[in-house]
């Protein structure tokens, strides 16, 4: 019995101090909260949750870590999270992190809290008193919805009714229930009540709604602003504020281009002209009017185009006829009236501007040979004549004889004129002698330049035929007989007055 | 009036016939050489220019028919000084006023050809060119030259040998 009674009081002396500190270990979790929620399946998100410590003793080295509870939707990407104490009653904030495999499911994750010490509230520190306890987080992932706004056009024309096309998109992943968006406007006109409300009831993933208006900019920076409110998967109501800027442009939705823009006066070029789109919206029936120019002559006024795409380009080829005296640059008006996609119809004016270039053309008119049946070792002069058939002045106009060897210069063999204006012709001559008889090649080189400062070349070939035998000019042949004739007979009735007289008055004077 | 006063009247007025003659004919010749001496100025020869060239020959001409009735008026005086002393009837005078007119005519040709810087080729297509002209330019001076002869020698007969002047 005695040693019975010694047993006991052996197993109380072992028990009791564990006894005496036995900690009722409970751990609770709550308060969920997203910061951020998963966009997309494989999507990250992030929690925050508040975890309790709801025992008797204080714990110490507490290390918190995550498990899901199926892998197959979800992957926690948190690392565990250690805590150097725990107090009784002490709330800690957790956050945690995870990746969305599956859209939408319910699920949980598993939180084990394990420490390593534990210590009476006064700070006893007994050995081997570690342990752990495991709770559960449940979570609940649903797709987030995401509306986009579209407004199409973005630039409007300025003074003219614009259809306008307002397109809600919900390009998230989850449905947005009981969609409402309320349009306030500023800088425009709007054929509707205010503000406008459009019910859109419930858009799931990918769904869109369209919407049209007609609107009339009166500010050349219209502003429609969007209240989005709806509610997501979570049963949230999510409000969000769209604020759209539009520009409103007196014109420049559609331009003429030519090509090329650079023309030569006097001439006629064949232009194309590209007609560019530049706006977002197709346009239909185009009709180009040009307005007649008092400079430039285009060979058609009007130009017709049945349908032109948004940010495209076409081209027609007109003949401009460019006048001789044109230059610089010149401009040709133009009227285009269009229809847009939409219904509007818009009407647009600009410019073409040509760039008129007016150069000298240099044409050699005549040549001349004096003596025309040249002899060897007799100068001979060669001459030749130019024209500026062009509509500008040519400068630094020069002229040089390139001659064989047989042919010598016998004073110059370049001459520099400097200017000669449109429609003068300027005559050059050189003298030449040859040695040989034969026939030669003068190689007469010409250059200038126009007001721009190109420079142009031209050369011209002559043959000339030197001979041995004697200079014959040709001589115009008249009848002098009738002339030499009547002399003649004047000189014998002269004769005849004088014999007459000598005959009346005699010889000597009495 | 004096006697050489008189006399360069009197070659004045006889040189008046001559003068107009020698004028047109010196053109209608002049007119036929002009291109060539046009060409030995210049190789080619613009229509502007010719036509330039013959109104100024005009205007030569005519200023050169004034200088020759001065030219007229020395030779009447040049021919009273001769015939003066000379005991021929006035038609007698009147040839030898004619022969000193043609030798003075031929002798100013002469010398105004040799002060002109005609190059010899184109010297030789005028002479080309006029052909049997100079020979009826000679008949013609010829002419003129008994016109102002008879002319003058019968205004010298009646202005100072009728009035006994002279005689």
């Amino acid at each position: 019995m005695r040693k019975l009674w010694g047993l006991v009081l052996l197993l109380l002396i072992l028990l009791a101090p564990r006894a005496f500190s036995q900690n009722t270990k409970v751990f609770e979790v709550g308060d969920l909260e997203w910061l951020k929620r998963p966009s997309d399946e494989g999507g990250v998100a992030v929690v925050a949750f508040r975890a309790v410590y709801l025992g008797s003793v204080k714990l110490l080295k507490v290390k918190v870590s995550f498990k899901p509870v199926d892998k197959n939707l979800i992957e926690v990407l948190s690392t565990p999270l250690e805590f150097s104490t725990w107090s009784p009653g002490e709330v800690k904030l957790i956050k945690l992190s995870f990746r969305a495999k599956r859209i939408p499911c319910n699920t949980s994750i598993s939180i084990i809290f394990s420490w390593s010490r534990e210590s009476t509230i006064q700070g006893f520190v007994p050995s081997l008193s570690g342990g752990s306890e495991r709770t559960s987080l449940k979570l609940i992932v649903r797709g987030e919805p995401s509306i986009r706004i579209l407004v199409k056009p973005s630039r409007l024309i300025q003074g003219s009714v614009n259809t306008v096309k307002i397109l809600l998109q919900n390009t998230g992943i989850g449905v947005a229930s009981g969609v409402k968006v309320t349009i306030s406007f500023q800088g425009l006109s709007v054929d509707s009540t205010l503000p406008l409300v459009l019910d859109v009831g419930e858009l799931k993933k990918g769904d869109t709604y369209e919407k049209t208006i007609r609107v009339t900019p009166v500010s050349i920076t219209p502003v429609m602003t969007f209240l989005v409110e709806y509610i997501n998967e979570y049963g949230e109501l999510v409000s969000n504020t769209v604020v759209k800027q539009l520009y409103a442009t007196s014109g420049g939705l559609l331009y003429l281009i030519p090509s090329p823009s650079t023309v030569y006066s006097g001439r006629e070029s064949l232009v194309e002209l590209k007609i560019v789109n530049a706006g977002e919206v197709d346009l239909q029936d185009i009709t180009v009017r040009f307005i007649p120019s008092s400079t430039l002559i285009l060979n058609t006024t009007l130009v017709k185009i049945s349908e032109l795409k948004a940010s495209s380009e076409t081209s027609v080829k007109v003949l401009l006829l460019v006048p001789q005296m044109a230059s610089g640059p010149q401009t040709v008006n133009y009227e285009i009236m269009y229809k847009t996609s939409e219904g509007t119809i818009g009407r647009e004016a600009g410019t073409i501007v040509f760039n008129v270039l007016a150069v000298p053309e240099l044409r050699v008119i005549s040549f001349d040979a004096v003596p025309s049946e040249p002899k060897v070792n007799k100068p001979v002069t060669v001459s030749i004549t130019i024209l500026n058939t062009g509509a500008s002045s040519a400068n630094n106009l020069n002229i040089s004889l390139v001659l064989p060897k047989e042919l010598t210069a016998l004073r110059r063999s370049s001459m520099f004129i400097g200017r000669l204006e449109p429609q003068i012709p300027s005559s050059t001559a050189f003298s030449i002698a040859a040695s040989k008889p034969g026939e030669y090649f003068l190689k007469f080189v010409i250059e200038y330049t126009d007001a721009y400062g190109k420079k142009y070349t031209l050369v011209k070939q002559y043959k000339i035929k030197i001979s041995e035998e004697k200079i014959v000019i040709t001589v115009e042949r008249r009848d002098f007989q009738t002339i030499f004739y009547i002399s003649l007979i004047a000189l014998a009735a002269a004769v005849i007055v004088v014999v007459l007289l000598i005959k009346k008055y005699g010889v000597k004077r009495k | 009036m004096g006697k050489y006063t008189t006399a360069a009247k009197a070659g004045v007025v006889a040189g008046i016939i001559p003068t107009i003659v020698g004028t047109i004919w010196g053109y209608y010749t002049t007119s036929l050489i002009m291109e060539d001496i046009m060409r030995s100025i210049a190789a080619e020869v613009p229509p502007e220019a010719l036509a330039m060239a013959k109104a100024m020959m005009t205007f030569g001409f005519v200023i050169g028919a004034v200088f020759n009735l001065a030219f007229m008026a020395v030779i009447g005086i040049v021919c009273l000084l001769i015939v003066e002393r000379l005991k021929y009837t006035w038609p007698v005078k009147g040839l030898i006023a004619a022969a000193i007119h043609f030798l003075f005519n031929q002798g100013l040709s002469l010398i105004s050809l040799a002060f002109q810087q005609v190059p010899p080729e184109v010297m030789a297509s005028i002479r080309e060119k006029l052909g049997n002209l100079t020979i009826i330019g000679y008949v013609i001076s010829a002419v003129v030259a008994i016109v102002f002869g008879l002319i003058y020698a019968y205004l010298i007969y009646k202005w100072l040998e009728e009035s006994s002047t002279i005689s």
